[in-house]
């Protein structure tokens, strides 16, 4: 009960899945047992390492200047970090009831879902325009001191992110509309990977919201 | 031979929320220990602990819950309990210098 089966990994398929009802070979196809594709989880673990070095480079940077990221940290402002926060965990919500409301075929609320998801993605890119803007305006820019170069490569890198996401989004709810009641194998991969991509964008964040607007 | 289309038992809506609202108050949590007022008895690298946990903690309920490890193979859940360890452990180890 409540045990997922994930789309299978057979590449010519548009046939509907099948469950355990289905033949040996799909039934050994599901044991794939991972959401997507094997390779997107590739992806997103070159990835999550990528940015685990960058969390690296930031401790040992305040480490050898604590002062700067003292004051660096004093000037982030807390309140639109946490806005930022609760967008990309509101939208990895939406997009993960998305995926259960299209495995049960019930397409139109998946779409209401990643619409939301859209919405909260584009909340998080709009609040992170006026925080850079804040800052910018203060005078901090990537060359002001070493904690200012962290913050704004990390967050526009991860916002780079937030922007390959919205757009896989888009793709995610086209492919929605081709679905006709349940979705065929290749459409359930192509909608648990980029639902995957969009959960690793939110984790990434994480990260950074601890180190760059939490941590002493 | 024809295979019966059967559509896959789902996570449930109410764990997803849940984990959802696990992630809000985490999220509330570390932003208290953040706040400057906050600093108390345990101590600056005290704090920077807390907060490094919380967030680990967070990274681990968006795996398990959203993206679905727990139902996943077993190679993808130690490739991310590797990962946890690693990254957490050294950042600590950073932290507490």
């Amino acid at each position: 009960m409540g045990d997922t089966t994930f789309a299978p990994d057979s590449p010519n398929t548009t046939q509907p899945i099948a469950g355990r009802n289905g033949t040996p070979l799909e039934r050994r196809m599901l044991k794939r047992g991972v959401p997507g594709e094997v390779g997107i989880w590739a992806f997103i673990l070159t990835d999550m390492s990528v940015f685990a070095i960058y969390y690296i480079v930031v401790a040992l940077s305040r480490s050898r200047q604590p002062e700067v990221f003292l004051h660096g940290r004093h000037l982030m402002s807390l309140p639109t970090g946490l806005l930022n926060t609760f967008f990309m965990l509101t939208a990895s919500l939406f997009v993960a009831l998305a995926v259960q409301y299209i495995r049960q075929g019930r397409n139109g609320t998946s779409q209401v879902l990643l619409v939301g998801a859209g919405l909260c993605g584009t909340g998080f890119v709009i609040t992170k325009y006026f925080e850079w803007g804040a800052k910018l305006a203060a005078g901090y820019t990537p060359l002001s001191d070493n904690f200012f170069q962290l913050y704004f490569m990390l967050t526009g890198i991860h916002l780079l992110h937030v922007l390959v996401a919205l757009v896989v989004l888009a793709y995610m709810s086209r492919k929605v509309t081709h679905i006709r009641q349940v979705p065929a194998a290749s459409q359930m991969r192509f909608i648990e990977n980029g639902a995957s991509y969009w959960h690793m964008v939110d984790l990434i964040w994480l990260g950074l919201f601890a180190l760059l607007y939490l941590a002493s | 031979m024809t295979t019966t289309p059967v559509r896959s038992t789902v996570t449930s809506v109410r764990f997803i929320v849940g984990a959802w609202l696990t992630l809000l108050a985490l999220t509330l949590l570390s932003g208290l220990f953040g706040a400057e007022h906050a600093v108390g008895a345990l101590g600056v690298k005290g704090i920077d602990t807390a907060i490094l946990l919380i967030a680990f903690a967070k990274v681990f309920v968006i795996a398990h819950a959203f993206m679905e490890h727990r139902h996943a193979a077993g190679w993808l859940r130690l490739s991310f309990a590797g990962w946890y360890v690693l990254v957490c452990g050294t950042l600590m180890a950073l932290y507490w210098m």
